[in-house]
């Protein structure tokens, strides 16, 4: 099969920016994204740079983004990409998917986004492995000198295990750093990658440093950062329910007491809003998440809205037999 | 686009509607404050196509994915009585909000996929004399006019073909991300909201940003990122040329219209760039007057959007 790459090339010593550079290949049937490019830099053009090691997705290192989407260049058939390129090509253009001719519609190989480029498709991961180290991934037990009971071999039961047994799979291959949101504007944002590793501790039966971890991920650049745009979950090559860990790690942190955060303060009025009115206060929002100051300081957005005519109430009228909802509100509670 | 697996059942019961679709309506709460419009032009293009809707009076919230995330349990009870409400009257859910349409599906999923989920928001709905069985489904507008009345259909109820104008289709994220709780579009190349700009005598714009975050969820507690995160996409879509966004979810709108000054200072260019919510777009080209779909209520005026169609706010 006729396959064309075009491929992100950028070298800092000659060029200001990237530039698409084309590569054509044949491909026999199952050839993979990275052994297409181990193709392209055996037989075409050996300065092409990129990351491997282990080729069958479980090292994590030949992340790179196809189409823009980041993925393993080991775990995608080239076939599978050539041909979202010519359906989507075909969408585009306004044809029949069969008038788009398979391997005539090129695919774009890019670096992972969200980390400075070094090389081609070759990425800088400092930052990345420094938010990493930053969630101190490594357990913590207990010291045996003031907890002589925890000294030994530390066993797991089966549902201690089960907690942790989706985030220890991450490979830390940087495809949910490449496609966070929330990164992309917010450089300083620990990112989905650090989230990952730390709730593995952080529920980790074995591990005492519970608290103060949840702590320091409530920090500014922490949990609440998270803009819940689920294409860490989306995309994650092991599968691993990303956001629906750091969404484990809010609710951690805030029975533990860790409430004072915005984001922890917002997700507490949407509560106490269902027993109020069962409906949303929005108009109260701003106040309940950040307080007096902040919020006659950015009045400028509501007097906008207002002069559109889209101010919400202040106390909206509650939601039709809202004594219904208080009543289940109530049996849930008293289950917990 | 993947294939569509069920469409959402159709029940007997109150279903003579002329298009042959009726739903329970769940407007949300930010249709009825903040984004009226969006409720009165869901209204104006539902009556139009013959949709049948029956407004949930007494649901509540869907907790934004706040509730989810620090009480999970409440969350699902909360959610579950929605659910029960809608199978009491026998229709399944309409949603007009990318944020209640995800939360109303996770929870329809945990409690259809997990016994002890579903008896223990049973018990609690007890206290209120409800009980789900797990036999509504929760759709979207952008679904159920792109799917089950069909662009075909659509096409057809043209009355004013929106010719000339260059429609920039912004999804949001919950109505494509987690993608196991999206039956529509593909998450990372969708096509619905293109297909319908079309079908409308539109143009779909094309640019990057088409299916990123518009930050909303954050942009009380962390407003500078979630700026940068809507700036972005509001540059994107003005330098394709776009002449509107159109979206299907009020948090993207409010993000993106409300917000759209403050944007502009991140960004540091003048935007100026109506955003229309999906049934605003659909209902201009059904031929209905632009104040019954509440074009007079944006932060950014739609005036000169609608002068290019030859139309005034009258």
């Amino acid at each position: 099969m006729r396959a064309v790459l075009e491929i992100a090339r950028f070298d800092p010593q000659t060029d200001a920016a990237p530039h698409w550079q084309r590569y054509e290949l044949d491909v026999a049937e199952g050839t993979t994204v990275l052994e297409a490019l181990m193709e392209v830099q055996d037989t075409q053009d050996g300065t092409l740079a990129f990351r491997r090691a282990c080729r069958h997705g479980i090292c994590g290192s030949c992340a790179v983004r196809i189409d823009g989407t980041a993925r393993l260049a080991c775990s995608v058939q080239v076939a599978e990409v050539l041909q979202q390129a010519a359906a989507l090509a075909a969408r585009r253009r306004g044809v029949s998917p069969a008038e788009v001719e398979v391997g005539s519609v090129p695919v774009r190989i890019e670096p992972l986004a969200n980390m400075p480029v070094i090389k081609d498709l070759v990425t800088d991961t400092g930052a990345f492995w420094r938010k990493i180290r930053s969630v101190r991934p490594w357990l913590d037990p207990a010291d045996p000198q003031r907890d002589p009971e925890r000294e030994g071999e530390r066993l797991q039961r089966p549902d201690e295990w089960a907690r942790v047994a989706q985030t220890v799979l991450c490979l830390e291959c940087g495809v949910c750093y490449s496609q966070c949101s929330a990164l992309a504007a917010s450089p300083e944002f620990v990112g989905p990658t650090a989230l990952t590793k730390a709730h593995r501790y952080v529920v980790d039966s074995r591990d005492v440093d519970t608290h103060h971890r949840l702590y320091e991920l409530s920090s500014e650049h922490g949990i609440w950062e998270c803009a819940r745009c689920y294409e860490c979950t989306e995309h994650c090559p092991k599968h691993i329910d990303v956001r629906g860990a750091i969404a484990e790690l809010g609710q951690l942190a805030y029975e533990e007491g860790l409430r004072a955060d915005p984001g922890a303060r917002h997700a507490r009025a949407f509560v106490d809003s269902l027993r109020t009115t069962g409906r949303l206060e929005e108009a109260r929002l701003p106040l309940r998440t950040k307080g007096l100051a902040w919020t006659l300081a950015h009045a400028g957005t509501a007097l906008q809205l207002a002069r559109a005519g889209k101010l919400p109430a202040v106390r909206p009228r509650p939601i039709e037999r809202h004594d219904d909802l208080r009543h289940v509100i109530e049996q849930a509670e008293a289950e917990e | 686009m993947r294939d569509a697996p069920e469409p959402a059942v159709q029940r007997p019961s109150g279903n003579d509607s002329p298009s042959g679709l009726s739903y329970a309506y769940y407007t949300g709460c930010v249709a009825k404050e903040s984004t009226r419009e969006l409720d009165a032009a869901t209204r104006a293009v539902c009556d139009a196509l013959g949709i049948e809707l029956h407004e949930m009076l007494a649901a509540p919230c869907c907790g934004a994915g706040d509730v989810h995330e620090i009480a999970p349990r409440l969350n699902s009870a909360v959610n579950a009585l929605t659910l029960a409400q809608a199978e009491r009257e026998g229709r399944d859910v309409l949603t007009i909000c990318n944020v209640c349409n995800l939360n109303l599906r996770q929870v329809n999923d945990e409690l259809r996929g997990d016994a002890a989920a579903l008896e223990r928001a049973n018990r609690a709905l007890s206290a209120a004399g409800y009980s789900y069985r797990g036999e509504v489904e929760v759709t979207h507008l952008l679904w159920v006019l792109y799917r089950d009345f069909g662009v075909g259909r659509l096409r057809a109820a043209v009355r004013r073909p929106l010719r000339g104008l260059k429609v920039a289709p912004f999804y949001g994220c919950q109505v494509l991300r987690p993608s196991t709780l999206n039956p529509v579009d593909d998450p990372d190349n969708p096509g619905s909201l293109e297909e319908i700009i079309g079908a409308l005598g539109a143009q779909p714009v094309s640019y990057a940003e088409r299916t990123s975050c518009c930050g909303f969820p954050i942009v009380v507690a962390r407003e500078d990122t979630a700026l940068g995160m809507s700036g972005k996409i509001l540059a994107g879509a003005k330098s394709a040329g776009a002449d509107a966004i159109v979206t299907p979810c009020p948090l993207c709108h409010l993000s993106l219209d409300g917000y759209q000054d403050k944007a502009e200072r991140v960004v540091g260019d003048e935007l100026r760039l109506p955003i229309l919510h999906l049934p605003q777009l659909v209902g201009l080209a059904l031929g209905l007057p632009p104040r019954s779909l509440g074009l007079h209520k944006h932060v950014v005026p739609t005036g000169t959007l609608l002068s290019r169609l030859g139309l005034t706010l009258g």
